[in-house]
């Protein structure tokens, strides 16, 4: 009698523990998950740089090549997208804390930051172009590794390190954003500018192609990738099999064209 | 988010960089802000027909905008101008002009309360405007004014950090850029805030030991 | 003539767009700031050990802590924020509502021991004696030095566009990338704080008229302590 009674109260909890234990693990939702029950995905993007984030000025919405990819991907996944415009530094605080799902933006591919969010595979190749003054007598890259000449970044750019590195005698200044040290370029603060070759061809350069000029040549290969918080596997996942999907169907390519304006060509590797 | 002692112990050289050159430009321009604030507030009182006007204008003007928005258009407008200012220079500039506005209202104050009596009786020894303002009133004027002057200063302090949006690597310039590598701000604006709220009791104790020897204050004690 | 042109709608833009921000912050960040200060201002006059020292350690900070460096904690650090507006308004509070603690502190300071003796002698509590007879008394002080405070409050909200609040100071950045004229766009922007500033300062003016003539003797302020008894009983 008392054994019974005793192997059925084990039997029971034993029961009720794994049906605990199952339903809070069904109970704790993915980043993905949560944004299929919301319908929405919440974005974050530094709309900045033309064409691939800005604001349209007449609408006030955020427009370009990420909001495009962002936005197919959503309904893809049958949600709504939410892009909202954060300053650059501001992106990946909003990712920790959960403001934003996903950090949708150019930002550079690198092993430090692997530390900190997790990368989807990248969306764009790139490299790096120097910008200088059409006047200026830096004509190759060499010429710039000297004492003479002073770079100009962004805060928090890549290229902070990297001219540190590679430009070991020339000296660096951090500017808050592109407009800042395209404004310093112009008016001869700085002597060079390194970026990736997107931002300075299509942002920086434009409109003072008469003052300004890049330097012949491919530097330093990059890659951009959205990030997504570190250990969001299902989220990143769901990200890696659209790009390559789109990448497969031609709807990446024709993005592409709308707004880089050239054919895309996939790279090798089999990107 | 927590304070991550490893950023502080890895980086520390870096924000002692930049505290040393806060410390360069706060006491430059501590220097020119009161001298320049000084030459404003007699010209001022001395009431120079057209000058005084414009100074007043200019008091009026640069009081009632901000800083940063004087230090953009000293780095970045002036050029298209013709003027291109070192970027040290430049912050310099805007930090005497904003501030010597503010000094010169502080010191204008301590010469119009100045007793009456004292211009008039070196009217009557026959002193020049310029003998009298020199010997009689500027000392006493200065004497009232000084505690205010060392409030200021420590305005001239915090506006150093405005810097940093002109690429000067200072304090809050490189605690920004460390940022940028560890992705750890509770650590590095707390360090900072830290490094700012040092300095500022260095001068804030100046300023009271200086106002303790000059005045003796009455001490109210209210009770509720 | 097509420079007007572009120069009209250049102040357009920027003054019209401008303004929003600077409403969508500043009222709310007053209004908090000025909490704080009545609240703090209580305090420090009930003399309370511990809680004084706090109030006064608080206020010593941010002092000595430059805006900017605020800003930047409440945008970073803090949970909420990374939406710059969540940031501005809690860094501007913050740093406001110390200063505002010791203008509200003065002022209470300020009303004359006659009339707190009067009042304690009537029998009133802290509170009838805070809120009939001191308060309304301090706030003839108060009020030109908060003023005051606001306008440098307005002057701040400039530092915002730093950490992304797009306001005018932030939008003319963006301006001059597309328009290459620095001089007018930082012009204008200086303009339009100067013109918010002023009208600010001509208030604060016209209210330290009002006090000074107010506060003419404790004659003139009696009556209140004198209403006040007779609401009390």
């Amino acid at each position: 009698m008392r054994a019974n009674l005793i192997l059925k109260t084990l039997v029971l909890a034993a029961g009720l523990t794994a049906a605990g234990t199952g339903l809070v693990y069904a109970a704790t939702p993915t980043t993905l998950d949560k944004i299929v029950q919301n319908g929405t995905i919440v974005v974050g993007t530094d709309a900045s740089i033309r064409p691939l984030s800005f604001v349209d000025p007449t609408t006030g919405d955020v427009e370009g090549f990420v909001p495009d990819l962002v936005r197919l991907y959503a309904q893809k996944l049958g949600v709504k997208a939410k892009v909202m415009d954060i300053r650059w530094a501001g992106l990946f605080p909003a990712l920790d804390t959960g403001k934003i799902d996903l950090v949708a933006a150019n930002v550079t591919t690198t092993i430090p930051r692997t530390a900190k969010m997790d990368f989807i595979d990248p969306w764009l190749f790139t490299g790096a172009s120097f910008l200088v003054k059409k006047d200026s007598s830096i004509q190759t890259q060499a010429d710039l590794n000297s004492g003479s000449v002073t770079f100009g970044e962004t805060k928090g750019s890549v290229y902070v390190d990297i001219v540190q590195k590679d430009f070991p005698k020339a000296k660096v200044l951090q500017f808050d954003t592109l407009a800042d040290y395209t404004q310093a370029l112009l008016t001869g603060r700085i002597d060079a500018v390194v970026d990736d070759s997107l931002v300075i061809n299509l942002s920086a350069l434009k409109g003072h192609e008469s003052q300004l000029r890049v330097l012949p040549g491919t530097f330093m290969p990059q890659t951009y990738s959205f990030a997504v918080r570190i250990g969001d596997n299902s989220l990143s996942h769901s990200l890696d099999v659209f790009f390559r999907m789109i990448k497969l169907d031609g709807e990446y390519a024709a993005i592409y064209k709308k707004w880089m304006g050239s054919d895309w060509q996939p790279q090798t590797v089999g990107y | 988010m927590t304070f991550e002692w490893y950023v502080v112990a890895r980086y520390y050289p870096l924000l002692l960089k930049g505290l040393l050159l806060t410390i360069k430009f706060a006491s430059i321009s501590v220097v020119t802000a009161l001298l320049f604030g000084l030459l404003i507030a007699v010209l001022q009182s001395l009431r120079v027909p057209v000058l005084a006007r414009l100074l007043d204008w200019y008091v009026v003007f640069f009081r009632e905008t901000p800083l940063l928005v004087q230090l953009y258009f000293i780095y970045y407008a002036l050029p298209s101008l013709g003027i291109l200012l070192s970027a040290g220079l430049s912050g310099v500039l805007a930090i005497t002009l904003n501030e010597g506005a503010f000094i010169a209202e502080i010191i204008r104050g301590g010469i119009q309360g100045v007793d009456s009596g004292q211009p008039e009786a070196a009217r009557a020894l026959a002193m020049t405007r310029l003998q009298a303002m020199r010997l009689v009133i500027m000392p006493q004027a200065l004497r009232n004014v000084i505690p205010s002057l060392v409030g200021q200063s420590s305005y001239v302090l915090k506006d150093t950090s405005l810097l940093s949006v002109i690429a000067i690597p200072e304090l809050l310039s490189q605690a920004g850029y460390i940022n940028d590598k560890v992705l750890s701000p509770l650590t590095v604006f707390l360090a900072a805030a830290a490094l700012y709220v040092l300095l500022f009791f260095i001068l804030d104790t100046a300023g009271s030991v200086t106002e303790a020897r000059l005045s003796i204050g009455e001490q109210k004690r209210w009770k509720f | 003539m097509e420079v007007l042109a572009t120069q009209v709608s250049l102040l357009r833009v920027l003054f019209l767009r401008g303004l929003v921000p600077t409403l969508a912050l500043v009222p709310i960040a007053l209004a908090l700031a000025v909490g704080v200060g009545l609240l703090g201002g209580m305090l420090r006059v009930m003399r309370i050990p511990v809680v004084d020292r706090l109030i006064w350690f608080y206020i010593y900070l941010m002092r000595g802590i430059p805006m900017l460096v605020i800003l930047f904690l409440a945008y970073y650090a803090l949970p909420t924020g990374n939406d710059p507006r969540v940031a501005a308004t809690l860094a501007l509070v913050a740093c406001h509502g110390a200063y505002m603690i010791e203008i509200f502190r003065s002022g209470f300071e300020a009303v004359t021991k006659g009339q707190r003796e009067a009042a304690r002698a009537l029998g009133m509590n802290f509170w009838q004696r805070m809120t009939l007879v001191i308060l309304p008394q301090a706030v003839l002080v108060i009020v030109p030095a908060a003023v005051g405070q606001l306008i440098i409050l307005v002057k701040d909200t400039a530092l915002t566009s730093i950490i992304g609040y797009v306001e005018i100071t932030r939008m003319g950045r963006n301006l001059m990338q597309t328009i290459m004229m620095p001089v007018p766009i930082f012009l204008y922007i200086a303009i339009y704080y100067f013109a918010v500033c002023h009208l600010l300062k001509l208030i604060a003016n016209r209210l330290e008229h009002a006090t000074r003539v107010r506060l003419g003797s404790t004659e003139r302020a009696a009556p209140a302590t004198a209403r006040a008894a007779g609401g009390a009983r």
